[in-house]
């Protein structure tokens, strides 16, 4: 019984696929080199494809459809569905499923200027109803100063997410969970970005979005700068304010990309103090995330993960930490099985721990 | 390739293994200053001096824990609660408490994640006296 309330409860919680930054540095890319945003995520550029096909155990066309609808050169399909199901222990283990999410994204461009759109469904808001479950989390319009390159100055206006941090596919990890680029941040705004091989620069002015409600109810601006330190490290840093009526957060943080040849592991690491105040109290949270990837044959991908979250530092033992493991495998370049598991530990253990263990698949159309 | 369409050959790096053996040695300080941030994050008191007010159970108790956007906020409003915003923790808090607080204690809520006992302690000793600012 329980199991099924947990179903039914968290059926549409949803996430959304983002971009893989473990292809960064290991590959010697920056996002753009796979994606049509500067920001990474979504759409694929014909490298990205490229990419996905050769990191797939078996080969396809990693095309839009496989292939079988011929696209124009200056528009851009794509689409992905991704669902999850598995345990999940709260401190009781139950089953749980998870639909995570259902869109399709859109690119038209040409001389620089694109128009980029995804739409989809997500759980309806119980309040005003079915309407509400088909949205379009961002939508946004993108000079680009060297068309079809990977370089260069990109100015985007619309709605989507501000560029915050490490941005990793899993929403759940802590720094973006706790941190300033959970799911649903996408906000409207502007933004400037500047993407090279030694450095990238990101930032973006928004306010709350006044129509479709989303995670983010402040109006403010973020930055990320991150500098390639080397072939294959870069450090990074990020910060974010937003102003909400009845909250002011402030982000601020630090990231770091290295990546070793020999093992071929890339580490990634993201820390991050979050500064909330509100009426009568300031509450500063820390937050950390470091996370190893490493490549196998056969299409499979492994990250181990720890997290650190700590809600309030005025508050000993205020904390939790957790042990991540993902075993990614790319059966094909549309079709990616995931298993990811969490060994969730409160004060160090002291307190009730928790973690999930579930299996999502994710199909890129 | 389309004019949108990256240069592949723009991708491909040229450096030599050694040279990235020793590049990424060097460059190790940045993973190790991260990993020091935090490793420094396990200060506080041994009480829990958090105001009890509604805005601190509200903002920093429920919204992390039960107001992520899927979940119990303002865009799915899930059993029409919504702890991610003042007026939306007021609302259900008004509404509701004794039932939040009843699917907290027995660990169905947050499904997904335990909520941290000093957090609990705050809500029950938030409700012992009198729900201020409610």
């Amino acid at each position: 019984m329980r199991a099924l309330v947990v179903f039914a409860l968290l059926a549409a919680a949803t996430a959304v696929a983002e971009a893989y930054p473990q292809y960064q540095l290991a590959s010697d890319v920056t996002c753009t080199g796979c994606h049509l945003s500067p920001a990474g995520g979504g759409l694929l550029t014909e490298n990205g494809l490229a990419v996905a096909e050769s990191s797939a155990w078996r080969g396809n066309d990693p095309k839009f459809l496989h292939g079988a609808l011929e696209l124009p050169g200056w528009l851009e399909l794509g689409g992905d569905a991704r669902l999850a199901a598995g345990m999940v222990d709260n401190g009781k283990a139950s089953g749980a499923a998870y639909p995570m999410q259902a869109e399709l994204h859109a690119s038209a461009g040409a001389r620089g200027f694109s128009l980029t759109v995804d739409g989809g469904v997500r759980r309806p808001n119980e309040d005003t109803g079915i309407a509400s479950a088909f949205w379009s989390r961002e939508h946004y319009v993108m000079w680009q100063q060297a068309p079809g390159e990977t370089e260069g100055l990109f100015v985007r206006a619309g709605r989507f997410a501000p560029v915050y941090g490490l941005r990793f596919a899993e929403h759940v990890a802590y720094t973006q969970r706790y941190g300033g680029s959970p799911l649903y941040a996408e906000a409207y705004g502007a933004s400037v970005e500047y993407v090279a091989r030694a450095f990238e620069v990101h930032a973006t002015g928004f306010v709350h979005d006044p129509i479709a409600t989303a995670w983010e109810k402040g109006d403010g601006g973020a930055l990320y700068a991150e500098v390639r330190l080397s072939e294959h490290a870069a450090l990074g840093a990020e910060g974010k304010y937003a102003s909400a009526s009845d909250q002011q957060v402030a982000y601020g943080g630090i990231t770091g990309k290295l990546y070793l040849p020999g093992p071929d592991v890339l580490l990634q690491g993201e820390g991050e103090l979050v500064r909330r105040s509100i009426t009568g109290d300031k509450a500063t949270s820390v937050i950390g995330y470091l996370l190893a990837t490493r490549k196998f044959s056969y299409g499979v991908m492994a990250d181990i993960a720890v997290g650190h979250y700590q809600a309030d530092t005025r508050v000993a033992g205020l904390y939790r930490d957790a042990i991540d493991v993902n075993v990614h495998w790319f059966e094909t370049s549309h079709l990616e099985w995931l298993l990811t598991t969490r060994l969730e530990l409160l004060d160090h253990g002291a307190g009730t721990n928790g973690g999930y263990a579930l299996i999502q698949v994710h199909y890129r159309l | 390739m389309g004019s949108r369409d990256m240069n592949l050959a723009t991708q491909c790096g040229s450096a030599t293994q050694d040279r990235r053996r020793a590049r990424a040695a060097v460059s190790g300080a940045p993973m190790i200053a991260l990993a020091a941030l935090v490793a420094a994050a396990g200060c506080g008191s041994d009480g829990d001096d958090r105001p009890l007010t509604l805005e601190v159970i509200t903002l920093e108790v429920l919204a992390p824990a039960c107001g992520a956007a899927q979940c119990h906020s303002s865009v799915t409003q899930l059993e029409g609660f919504a702890f991610d915003t003042l007026a939306g923790g007021r609302e259900a808090l008004r509404r509701d408490a004794a039932r939040i607080l009843a699917v907290i204690d027995d660990q169905t809520m947050p499904p997904d994640s335990p909520m941290d006992p000093h957090d609990i302690a705050l809500l029950h000793a938030w409700v012992d006296a009198g729900k201020p600012g409610l």
